[in-house]
Order: C-alpha cells, then structure tokens, then sequence
C-alpha cells in the first residue's frame, strides 16, 4: 500500500520530531538518562529563555570560567563545572555540574581570590554530589536540616583547602563570606562561625588576591537591577529589553514591584512582566480559549491560564492559524492527560518554577522577537492599553547604571579617596593606596534600584 | 626530551602537567594540624561512589559531623541499587588527619519486576502501563524494572497514583505499602497491594440554577452521559468550558448515589461573574 501524501508526510514529519524544551532540542544528557546532566541543561535554558535572567557578557563569564578551571583543577573532579552569571543576587550550584554566580554577588567582590572563594564554596558542593542528596536523597525532615548545615560547613572549608591549592590567598574565603552574608536561616550554621571558621583555617598565609585583575573585568558590568527589565520614565513603564512602553494615565494607580508593574486601569488591574520568547511561545500555546490576533507590535494571544498539564511541552502554532473564532474548538479544551514519561515528569517539575501565571488567570501575551510581555488581567474587560514602541530616548533612560574603575588620589580610607563621590561601590573604610583601582558606579544609584542581597547557597532542590 | 624534563620537574614540585596547572600560581603552603583532614583514602569502592566523604579532605576534623556524612553516603548508595551497603571509617593521625573509607558495597540491585496484587478478579482494570509510568521517575532510572528501587519516591508515586485511581472512577481505591524482595542473584521484586473496589460510573447529570439556556448550555458542555465511567479530568474541564461560555461561576457538586455504584453529577449555575475567581 502506497501512504497517501499526507499520511507520508506526518511519518515524515513524526521520523524527523525530536523532544525540546523550551524551543531547544533536548542534548544527549536529557536522551540517555543523565538526570543531573539534563537538569543542569534545563535550569541554563530556564535563565536564557524563560526568565530573561542570563547576564550577557562573554568576556566576564569567560573570566569567572577561568576562575572556576583553575579551582577544578585541585578538586576531585573529571572536568570542571560549567560557570552561567545569572541576573538575579546569590549563588548556588545545580545538578549537571553547574555554577549559577549572580551578577550581584560578583559586584560586592573586592578580588579574584574572593570570586574564587564564592567559586570554590559551590565547587566543593558539586564535589560532594550535595544537590542531588537534596535531589534524591530522603524527604526534607528535620535531621535534614542538620545535614545541610554540615554539607555547607563542608563547602566552606573545602574551599579554603581548594583556594590553598589553586595558590590564592585562603584568607579571602572569610572575606568573600563576610562580603555576600549578610542574613541567617536555619540551612547555614551561623553567619560569624562560618566567617570565624574559614579565618582560623585560612591563618595568616599569603597567596594570590588579584584585586586589579577582578577589578578590570568589572568594568561596564551593570551595577544593581538590570532596569531594561522594567522602568518607570516619566509616564511610562519601560520595558527596553523588549523594545516596549506602556502609557500610565493620570488616574491610573501604579506600583512597581521590581521588574513587574502593576497598575489599576479603569476597572481592570493588570500585572506585566518580561519573559523570555520561546517560554512566552509556550505559556501563549497552553492559553484556554485563546485568540490571536497580530498587530504592529508582534502577536498577540489572549486566553486564560490552563493547568499546568496544558502546558506540558505545548508549541505555539507556528502560523496565524490560531483558532480565532470566540467558539472555535479549541485543544486546550480538551481533558488534560499528563505526560507521564520520566522526561515529561522532570520537564513539568522545572516548568512549574518559571515565572507564568496562576490557573484560571486572563493572559494577554505579546510576543517580540527578544522575549515576549506576558499581562495578567484582573477584573472586568480588556483595558485599551497605551502599549506601543518605546522611543530612542526611553531606551537609553532605561539603560541600567554600570561599574566604572577610578584611581585614588590619595592614601586612605575608600571614602576619603576624593574620587567615586556618591558613586562608591566599595567598602567605604577599604584602605586603598594612590593610584589603588576603585570600584563606582557610573553614576548615582538610588537604593531601591540596588539588588536585594541574599544568601549564597547550594541549589534550592527542584524535584 | 626538554619537554619531559620539564614534565619531570613540575610533577617532582608538586605543580600539576603542563596545560592544566593554574598559570603562575604555586600551591599555598599549609602547615601540619591534627585539626585538619588530610587525605582521604577510599578502599572497596571508586571514589566517586561516596563524594560526600572523599570533599572533606582539607576539611576540619569533627568526627561526629563525618559519622552523620558516612550515613548519607550510604544512603547514596543504596540509591545506587547497593541496598547492603555499609561503610567504616577509620582516622588515622599523622601530618593531619587521614580518613581511611573502607566501603562495602555487596551486590547491586535492579528491579526485575512490579506487580499489583489484588483479590479482585474483575475490578481493577486501570490500564496497567500507565499504572507503571506513574511510578516510573528520574528519567526511567528509578522505580521503574531495569532501574533503582528508592522506597520514599515509591510511597509518593502511589499517592499521586491512588488520586489518579480516584480520578477514574474507583472512588475506594487504596494501594498498601509497597512489599520488596531481594533475590541473592541482584533482583528485586516489588509487589503493590490494590484494594480498588467498584469502578463508579455518572448516574444522574442535573444542571441547577440561573434560566434554562444557561442550564442546557452547561450541560451541553459536561458532555456526560449516564452510564460512562466517572472521569475527574474529563468533568473538571468540562465544567472550565462552561464557567468561561457562560461567563459565570459554575459550581460541580458529585454525590455517591446511596445503593448504587454511581455518582450524581450536579452543576451549580452562580449569578456571580467569575472571570477573576
């Protein structure tokens, strides 16, 4: 029997499917039942594509890899683990030998021996396989909190042994410590015994600190939140990441939580957010009696948020052929069936910590060639938003303010150095030489635009 | 020949082989501290096997935290299918503290097969491999035949699969605590006891409140039939579509008909907008 065309061409077309997740064809981890591999995979795709939240700049992530290869290389691993800088504050390392550094934490750093501290802590957690105990180990219990207390005492005095071996000074873990700590919970042993434990180790042994050489690739680094994620100018929201402005009207009530706004707009309250466009393709797909419409500003789907079933690798269609019609059928209609296999169960688990709305919720999402603008809709009807184009200078008000490297004229205190006036980034009591490097900001930076400051940690479990 | 010289020189300094040592940076000298682990040196198994014991080297010395690490290597390996796994440790004092792991790891398990048991000839006709996907987890390397027997994600796979046994009718069904036997060959067998009961079918589809048309376009919407098998998912969507074509609040109450192994079926039609509920 001959297959008729269209039969031939959905075998073919079925021959050539390869799972993806998050538009990406999934690599060999995720295909031969590498669980942490794969894991790791997904949590860089998550930063990238969904939350917006990689910090884009190759030659500083090349450095901070470097950094991380020359540890590795003192360590008891194959190869060394893989360094993404994410956008948001803490670090943590994940399944998959991955380091995620944030862009924040590397900002309060005085030196490469301290980023190589911050390093060396996560390092010794991929060592001692300490995610995948959260991972795979028994259930959260209260002996639990005791073995994480010790899995991060460990990692702390492991890299005072690993910065020992890489040949920097150990003395700068307690510094990278006291610098990046600066709360308490129940998995750490105390802030001032880690930083006392990690001095008495280090003693009073020199090494390599490289403050000039952290100093130097920190130049033009983005100082505090990334505003292009969102920004109030004058009467707009700017989103310049996406090239988008939303016009705030006089009697419209605006509150700005980070990088989302929330605004009451006639009887309707919405929240708007950025995320990345192949997670906004998917959240866009999953819409419950969706319609698609496309305008100027790139395409637009309005449906309601789904279970979280109807998400489960579900592609946009690629094609104005979106249902349109209000009583066209509509596939996420149709009674959700989870997707069972264990790649299914792993893709939903991590799926379910990306940013997206709550089931039942009236979505709007625009989507742009560089990420997409997902609007949640609360209350009655669809507000005529005032969305358009952000203009050239909207964009360049919205650019985020960045580290510029000045030299003290004199000997002293940071802060009596008669340079970075207002802008200082560094510990104002730091004792800096003439002509020592010092870390400022390009210009003044209000507090609320500064990042909060977390805790450095391993990685939160994602099952 | 220069090449091997040198070799030869940096090795004998302790530096690492050309092309991986950290350029122009030599170890930091350590002095000797009884405070301090030195080497740890694993017997009986690759490192690799127990990491959470072989990063303490150059650690602090605090026999009781790597008496509670020593416990959760095991663990990791009884993860790793090495269900007898057992470990000693020894501290050997010298320069530092050496840590001596003899590890034992006995045979390695694979699950050979997972059966229901039931007494019930006719009722638990839930489809039997998607039984199994249920329980089937880290990437089809666990809890699953050929994969790792892990007890805790088995106990909470048969939660998610007694709800997805709800779901399709067996409103009684109850799964018991997984029994495993251990075959001295490497196989384990795991048996899952199932009471499932009757499977429960709709019995009366009433659509209540607001006018007629809103009622018929509800019920329209159900799609549910007296007689089919009760099927959660199906219902619940079903009632989503209503709530949004008539743009009103629909509540779904189900009641277990007294004698008979059915469920009546009753949509509540609310006069409350429900598009921010």
């Amino acid at each position: 029997m001959t297959p008729r065309p269209s039969v031939a061409a959905a075998i073919a077309l079925a021959a050539c499917a390869h799972p993806s997740y998050l538009g990406t064809r999934l690599p060999q981890p995720c295909t031969a039942q590498d669980v942490e591999g794969c894991l790791g995979w997904m949590v860089e795709r998550d930063l990238a594509d969904a939350e917006l939240d990689l910090y884009d700049d190759a030659a500083l992530r090349d450095y901070v890899q470097g950094v991380a290869d020359r540890l590795a290389w003192g360590a008891s691993l194959a190869r060394a683990p893989r360094v993404v800088i994410a956008d948001h504050d803490g670090t943590y390392a994940t399944s998959g030998s991955r380091i995620v550094i944030g862009r924040p934490t590397i900002e309060r750093l005085d030196s490469e021996a301290e980023l190589a501290g911050v390093i060396a802590h996560e390092l010794a957690h991929i060592e001692g396989h300490h995610a995948v105990v959260s991972l795979f180990g028994p259930p959260p219990g209260d002996d639990q909190l005791v073995l994480r207390r010790d899995a991060e005492a460990v990692a702390d005095e492991r890299a005072v042994a690993l910065l020992e071996r890489a040949g920097y000074a150990p003395a700068a873990m307690a510094e990278a410590l006291r610098a990046v700590l600066d709360t308490e919970d129940d998995e750490h042993p105390l802030r001032a015994d880690r930083i006392a434990r990690a001095r008495v180790m280090a003693g009073r042994r020199g090494g390599f600190e490289g403050r000039a050489e952290l100093l130097g690739h920190l130049e033009h680094m983005v100082v505090g939140r990334d505003s292009r994620l969102g920004r109030r100018i004058g009467d707009a929201w700017v989103v310049a990441a996406l090239g988008l402005a939303i016009d705030l009207g006089a009697d419209d009530v605006v509150r700005e939580a980070g990088d989302v706004l929330v605004l009451r707009h006639a009887q309707t309250t919405l929240a708007a957010y950025a995320i990345g466009a192949p997670w906004g393709r998917e959240l866009a797909g999953a819409l419950a009696g969706r319609r698609t419409d496309d305008r100027r500003l790139g395409r637009v789907t309005l449906g309601t948020m789904a279970a979280a079933d109807a998400v489960d690798g579900a592609d946009a269609p690629e094609g104005p052929d979106a249902p349109d019609a209000p009583d066209a059928p509509d596939v996420a209609d149709a009674p959700a069936r989870r997707d069972d296999s264990p790649l299914g169960k792993l893709a939903r688990a991590v799926r379910s910590t990306l940013p997206q709305p709550a089931v039942g919720t009236r979505v709007a999402i625009l989507e742009r060639p560089r990420g997409a603008l997902v609007i949640e809709l609360g209350g009655r009807g669809v507000p005529d938003l005032g969305l358009r184009e952000a203009t050239p200078g909207e964009l360049a008000a919205a650019e985020p303010a960045r580290i510029v490297i000045e030299h003290a004229w004199r000997a002293g205190t940071a802060d009596g150095s008669l340079v970075c006036d207002g802008r200082l980034l560094d510990r104002p009591e730091r004792r800096v030489a003439a002509g020592d490097p010092i870390k400022c900001a390009d210009r003044p930076i209000a507090s609320r635009e500064r990042a909060p400051r977390l805790m450095a940690d391993a990685a939160p479990p994602r099952e | 020949m220069r090449r091997v010289l040198a070799l030869t020189v940096l090795v004998a300094c302790g530096a690492a082989p050309v092309g991986r040592a950290p350029v122009g940076r030599a170890p930091v000298a350590t002095p000797c501290s009884l405070h301090r682990v030195g080497d740890v040196v694993v017997t009986g198994a690759p490192r690799e096997l127990v990491p959470q014991l072989a990063v303490l080297a150059g650690t602090l010395d605090d026999p009781e935290r790597t008496d509670r690490i020593a416990r959760v290597a095991i663990d990791g390996l009884r993860a790793r299918g090495y269900a007898d796994a057992a470990i000693a440790i020894a501290r050997r004092p010298g320069c530092r503290v050496d840590l001596h792991v003899a590890v034992t790891l006995g045979r390695r398990y694979r699950i050979a097969r997972i059966t229901f048991a039931t007494e019930e000839a006719n009722e638990d006709a839930f489809p039997g491999a998607e039984r199994l996907a249920v329980l089937e987890d880290a990437l089809g390397t666990v809890n699953t035949v050929g994969g790792v027997y892990i007890e805790y994600r088995m106990k909470r796979a048969l939660v998610e699969l007694e709800r997805r046994y709800r779901d399709a009718g067996w409103l009684k069904a109850r799964l018991g605590e997984p029994r495993t036997t251990y075959d001295p060959g490497g196989a384990v067998t795991v048996e899952i006891p199932v009471t499932a009961g009757r499977r429960f079918r709709i019995g009366q589809v009433k659509a209540i409140g607001a006018g007629a048309g809103a009622r018929d376009t509800v019920l329209q919407s159900l799609g549910l039939h007296a007689g089919d098998y009760y099927d959660g998912p199906r219902i619940r969507s079903a009632i989503e579509r209503a709530r949004r074509k008539l743009a009103r609040w629909v509540e779904l109450r189900t009641r277990i008909a007294g004698d008979r192994p059915e469920i009546d079926v009753e949509a509540v039609i609310e006069a409350i907008v429900g598009v921010s509920r």
